[in-house]
């Protein structure tokens, strides 16, 4: 109930317009025009009402169902059917390849655990006893997603461990079509909830000053609102997500925090065997990813503000940005960097092998 | 373990120049933990990468042929060894990779070493040359490795560059092999490269990369070269207005100061004494001020002298 007003508050507060972007790309264009969004549009979306409990129709198939808020690790083994069993378990391996293949310790991977679980059925029929046709529900959940990293100090000459929580609190309303109880493409996913991120480090002084520094911004166990709608097809993806970023300054009476809303807009081409992604925060591109959903190999290219110029720097000058290229994009100063990954792990090769 | 050396070495981990010659008594980089570090057994730890190096030591060096054990306190049940040749860099046995460490997994390479000349920190380095390269987390990349010096290092204290690694790859966890090449990112001495597969298109833009970096280190080191001439000699031009202020000066002599700070910044200013180091340009300088009067030439030499 209580995040129930919450969200209900932070929907209500949401008044102006967000700076969506104009893809360059007519195929990209034309998704974003399907979904016909705009300020009204994302708003109206995200003010889904809460429904009032009902049974289904016919024996739901949960794990399904389960899969648009990534809930399914919240059932026995028995309930999730061979095929998502099998993702889940490629999902596990690809996160321990990535944790090793970026040099990171796959023991410090992220364990999520899904509670208070609410699945209610808005539209649902069934055929034969199965779901089948458009199928609407609500699903509230709650997740933390734990993760345990050791960290060597030069300063103590051992590891000092860190523990992270992140918990989510979310709503969904789901649209999507179902076929003989199982889904088929066409998703419409909408979500509102609030992320907290509570970070416990072993060394009481590390602690302390960390806390010190997040409560003069205001950050210190903040519930940062989070909003997304997602539509989706088997030629498509298009995502909107709406994000809090804090803007801090100093003033005369101490540090002042200014919460800001960030819209982060995805669209994705599902043009097998390369998928090619476009992403954008507010109006301004971000980055352009074309991935080979067979081989796992991918190249992205990302846009960041040129902040070396700031400093009067350029690429190469600072260990790092060796790779770093500066340029002007629509009017402004930023760098590029691009990132090729053969078979899940990062590659430096060119031309990087996409294709 | 002096309280000191400690201080001095925590103050200075970020900063110290993690040469790989080994010489315990560098205090900048090494702290003696236990015996002497000076003559006899010892162990001493280097600040930067934190391995302890435990053996006998002549003058705070290494001795060349004796092996000494590595330890590292991520791991600390296990044990390597290493010997260092007469320069102090490491000639055979096991690297241990201590800086920039994320985790429990210690990178650890055996094998050869090259000692190559870093460009851009002018100081001879240590690199593993053939062997086997064990990142601690499952892959063990075996084969021949290469060192390409990094120019971060004209913009930091502390020494660069790229592993390019040509072998075999074994994921033990994956129970994969793969043979090809490899190479790293930039980064600091002391640090495990971590590879990343790649191809010859990159690595044409690598070395194109690194003969740029070479000649931007050029112009780099001319110019502190030509700064720090200047800097020479605008300190020679101030002992000279120094030592005249304080009076005493016959006026030939004044007047000749004058004309050898002019002749010395008027030679460096159109490069004329490039060539030579400052004491030498101002002793030109004097020769041309002076002619024949060789009692004020040897008057002003006095002064400069002081």
């Amino acid at each position: 109930m209580r995040l129930t007003v919450l969200l209900l508050a932070c929907v209500s507060t949401s008044s102006l317009a967000y700076q969506f972007p104009t893809p360059e790309d007519p195929r990209a264009r034309a998704v974003f025009e399907r979904t016909g969004m705009d300020t009204a549009r994302l708003d109206a979306l995200l003010a889904f009402p809460k429904p009032a409990p009902q049974a289904w129709p016919c024996e739901a198939p949960i794990a399904y169902l389960y899969q648009p808020g990534n809930l399914v690790d919240a059932l026995q083994p028995e309930q999730i059917p061979a095929d998502l069993k099998a993702q889940m378990e490629e999902g596990k391996r690809l996160m321990r390849k990535t944790f090793r293949g970026n040099g990171m310790d796959p023991s410090a991977a992220p364990v999520t655990t899904s509670s208070d679980i609410e699945l209610i059925p808005i539209k649902a029929q069934c055929k034969n006893g199965k779901l089948d046709g458009p199928v609407e529900y609500f699903l509230g959940f709650k997740q933390v997603m734990e993760s345990n990293i050791e960290t060597f100090s030069t300063l103590t000459n051992k590891l000092e461990k860190t523990r992270s929580v992140l918990t989510t609190l979310a709503q969904m309303h789901v649209t999507q079509s179902y076929q003989d109880g199982k889904p088929v493409p066409g998703i419409r996913s909408v979500r509102r909830g609030t992320i907290t991120n509570r970070s416990t480090y072993e060394n009481p002084a590390i602690q302390k000053a960390i806390e010190d520094s997040l409560s003069k911004t205001g950050s210190l166990n903040r519930a940062s609102p989070v909003k997304s709608v997602i539509f989706g097809d088997d030629a498509a993806v298009a995502s909107f997500s709406l994000t809090e970023e804090p803007k801090v300054t100093g003033g005369v009476f101490g540090i002042n925090t200014e919460w800001k809303i960030k819209l982060h807009s995805m669209i994705m081409l599902i043009t097998p065997p390369v998928n090619v992604s476009y992403m954008y925060a507010d109006d301004q591109p971000l980055s352009v990813m074309r991935q080979n959903k067979e081989t796992g190999n991918s190249e992205s290219t990302t846009y960041m503000e040129n902040y070396l110029k700031k400093l009067g720097k350029k690429p190469g000058d600072t260990p790092g940005t060796e790779n770093y290229r500066a340029m002007v994009l629509g009017g402004r100063d930023v760098l590029e960097m691009r990132h090729c990954v053969v078979d899940f792990k990062p590659a430096k090769m060119d031309p990087c092998p996409v294709e | 373990m002096k309280p000191h050396h400690l201080l001095i070495a925590a103050a200075l981990a970020a900063t110290a120049l993690p040469g790989w010659a080994l010489h315990a008594g560098e205090v900048r980089i090494y702290v003696c933990e236990q015996g002497s570090c000076d003559n006899g057994q010892g162990a001493a730890r280097s600040a930067v990468t934190k391995v302890l190096y435990e053996g006998l030591w002549r003058n705070g060096h290494s001795v060349p042929g004796e092996t000494y054990t590595l330890t590292h306190p991520v791991q600390p049940g296990k044990q390597y060894r290493a010997t260092f040749a007469a320069n102090g860099l490491q000639d055979s046995g096991d690297m241990v990779f201590g800086a920039g460490l994320r985790g429990r997994a210690l990178p650890v390479f055996s094998g050869q070493y090259a000692h190559v000349d870093h460009p851009f920190a002018k100081m001879k380095v240590a690199v593993p040359k053939r062997g086997q390269l064990d990142d601690g987390m499952g892959m063990q990349y075996t084969g021949r490795f290469e060192y390409l010096p990094g120019k971060s290092t004209l913009n930091s204290i502390l020494v660069m560059g790229t592993y390019i690694f040509f072998g075999t790859v074994v994921d033990t966890e994956d129970g994969t092999k793969e043979t090809g090449l490899y190479i790293g990112n930039e980064q600091i001495n002391g640090m495990a490269p971590q590879f990343h597969k790649a191809n010859a298109g990159f690595l044409a833009k690598l070395q194109q990369k690194y003969q740029d970096d070479l000649q931007v280190a050029k112009v780099v080191f001319a110019e502190r070269e030509s700064s720090a001439r200047w800097r020479e000699a605008l300190a020679v031009v101030g002992k000279i207005t120094m030592a005249l202020a304080t009076g005493g000066a016959s006026a030939a002599v004044t007047s000749l100061a004058g004309e050898t700070a002019m002749n010395l910044v008027g030679g460096m200013m159109k490069g004329d004494d490039a060539s030579l180091t400052v004491d030498d340009a101002t002793n030109l300088a004097l020769q041309k001020a002076a002619g024949e009067d060789t009692a004020a030439a040897d008057q002003l030499r006095g002064i400069l002298k002081r």
